[in-house]
């Protein structure tokens, strides 16, 4: 078990004892299917900037790869 | 009679020998186990991509999609594009592997629920892996026998020589680092046949004015690649994607979180781009090659290359499926060495020994891997039974990674009545006749209610294990002095 005085904690469900609290996940290193079950309580872009700008980046080549796609079917129509 | 020319030999042997040299170069780095099967974590951005997109680019999907293709249209991109709506949760996943520290998925299962599933999961890999290189090396050998008319049994020994010469030797960095050159390969492999395959049907006028506009489609209408099938194909990708058992090594042996990210997303992307250009060369083979005159449509791709390809060109197409074969199947063939030393026999056979001891049985057992791919090579009946086979069963021992990473009260019996569920209900989906996307959203929907049920009837996994789970996840790669400061017990890198 942690030994809380040593170090700061941050308590994130009611079956799990407290675990260290990490500062680079307040700053954008924060994993959102790690907490998706805490995010109505949790959700900040500052805390989840990563792993947002990333996927919705992800998403955009999604996009664009079944524009390609479509448009390599429509070549000489 | 071989239909290679003296010039598309000495193309493939420069090929080999080259990369070869190269490969066993890097053996003289190898020194522990954690360089073996994780390359020590050191791999930067750039390495990152080129090992996702080798090792999850293989000569048989490229020849899966043409023949599919080549019978259906367009639509046969969706054999891998099931795949493309799950990449950007790369992003999101990738450092969640990262921050495990573990070397394989059974390490998850085993740290997550218990020592049973984490065993389960270890032989589940193992002849996974198995099966698949199996299916690899049989797919680019009979496409290889195809073109050169050689026996085909001469392809699986030669190739599987090469892989295990990798594999063995070198360990991860030894094909991470030849990855590089393979990725150039698979490039060429999916955009090759199109110009020559242009030029002969006319450019894309000819295609369209040779083809029925139904074959431009990207869904059809019914049939396999409709798109409820799609759609579960596509849902099914993504809940299996995090078990699949190479991809702790693929999502988790970056440097930095975002090495990891950046390697396993675009890595994948370029993957998909390289799928448009096979769903291309299978309508030039609708055009080419009359339907019905090749006895399985997978032998199109085969007949192309013969039927289009210049001296020399045919050869380097040849280097080009030889070099995916070996890409993935030596990342395979560590995968699950590393799976059964570090989780079989490091924890119930020897427990106390030197390093160097692991790493022989490490690369022992890669060979002996290999014996069993080779084998299976031999005597598999059907490489895309295979592959459907290997793309449902690995989503239902998806699920319980899944819930067990999002929810904390998931257990380990709720994961078992998942696995056992889930499979149970496709056999019987089966068994009724089902279609394919009925089969597949029954067996999820079981998996999922009965994680979900058998957990909220049973104790929740033990505080220290649930703990030390969740810090690891919570930690991000350079704040491990956070654990260390907090005592907790885990296996840092």
């Amino acid at each position: 078990m942690i030994e809380e005085n040593k170090i700061e904690t941050q308590k994130i469900s009611d079956v799990v004892p407290p675990i260290p609290h990490s500062k680079m996940e307040e700053n954008g290193h924060g994993l959102l299917i790690i907490d998706l079950l805490r995010l109505p309580r949790l959700f900040s872009y500052r805390r989840y900037r990563l792993d947002i700008l990333g996927f919705l980046i992800g998403w955009l080549w999604v996009v664009l790869l079944l524009a390609l796609g479509f448009w390599v079917t429509r070549i000489g129509a | 009679m071989t239909a290679l020319s003296t010039l598309d030999l000495a193309v493939i042997i420069a090929y080999l020998v080259g990369i070869t040299a190269f490969g066993l170069y890097f053996t003289r780095k190898i020194k522990d186990t954690e360089g073996f099967f994780m390359g020590n974590r050191r791999f930067g951005k750039s390495l990152m991509v080129a090992q996702a997109l080798t090792t999850g680019t293989r000569s048989d999907f490229a020849i899966g999609v043409v023949g599919a293709s080549y019978e259906i249209g367009m639509a046969g991109i969706w054999y891998q594009w099931m795949y493309i709506f799950s990449t950007p949760f790369y992003w999101l996943l990738s450092p969640i592997f990262r921050r495990t520290r573990y070397t394989t998925t059974a390490d998850f299962f085993e740290e997550r629920y218990s020592k049973s599933l984490g065993v389960f999961y270890s032989l589940f890999a193992l002849y996974l892996f198995i099966l698949w290189q199996g299916t690899i090396i049989k797919g680019a050998a009979l496409t290889i026998a195809g073109i050169t008319n050689l026996p085909e049994s001469w392809f699986i020994w030669g190739v599987t020589a090469l892989f295990v010469l990798f594999g063995v030797a070198g360990g991860l960095v030894a094909t991470v680092n030849t990855d590089f050159i393979q990725g150039i390969f698979i490039l060429i492999l999916s955009f090759m046949l199109i110009p020559f395959g242009l030029h002969a049907v006319g450019g894309f006028s000819g295609l369209h004015a040779k083809l029925d506009p139904q074959m431009f489609s990207l869904i059809t209408q019914k049939g396999e690649l409709s798109l409820f099938p799609v759609t579960m194909l596509i849902i099914s990708g993504l809940v299996g994607i995090v078990a699949q058992p190479h991809h702790m090594a693929v999502a988790g042996s970056g440097k930095t979180e975002m090495s990891c990210r950046i390697g396993w997303c675009y890595g994948n992307f370029v993957k998909r781009l390289c799928t448009i250009g096979w769903a291309l060369t299978g309508l030039i083979a609708a055009v080419l090659i009359t339907q019905g005159s090749v006895a399985k449509r997978e032998l199109a791709f085969g007949v192309l290359v013969k039927q289009l390809l210049p001296e020399g060109l045919i050869g380097l197409m040849i280097a080009a499926i030889i070099a995916t074969v070996i890409a993935s199947c030596a990342a395979y063939m560590i995968a699950g060495s590393a799976l059964f030393t570090r989780n079989l026999y490091k924890k119930y056979l020897k427990q106390a020994a030197d390093d160097s001891h692991y790493l022989l049985v490490g690369r022992i057992v890669s060979a002996a891997l290999t014996i069993g791919s080779l084998l299976m090579a031999l005597y598999l009946r059907s490489v895309i039974d295979a592959t459907v086979h290997f793309v449902t069963i690995v989503a239902f021992v998806g699920i319980p990674m899944w819930v067990g990473i999002i929810w904390p009260r998931a257990t380990s019996a709720g994961a078992w009545a998942s696995i056992i569920g889930s499979s149970a209900m496709w056999l019987i989906a089966r068994e009724i006749k089902w279609g394919q996307g009925g089969q597949l959203l029954s067996a999820l929907l079981v998996g999922f209610a009965l994680s979900i049920f058998v957990s909220l009837l049973t104790h929740p996994e033990s505080a220290d294990r649930l703990q030390r789970f969740f810090a690891l996840m919570h930690t991000p790669v350079g704040e491990e002095e956070n654990l260390e400061r907090a005592g907790l017990k885990v296996n840092l890198d």
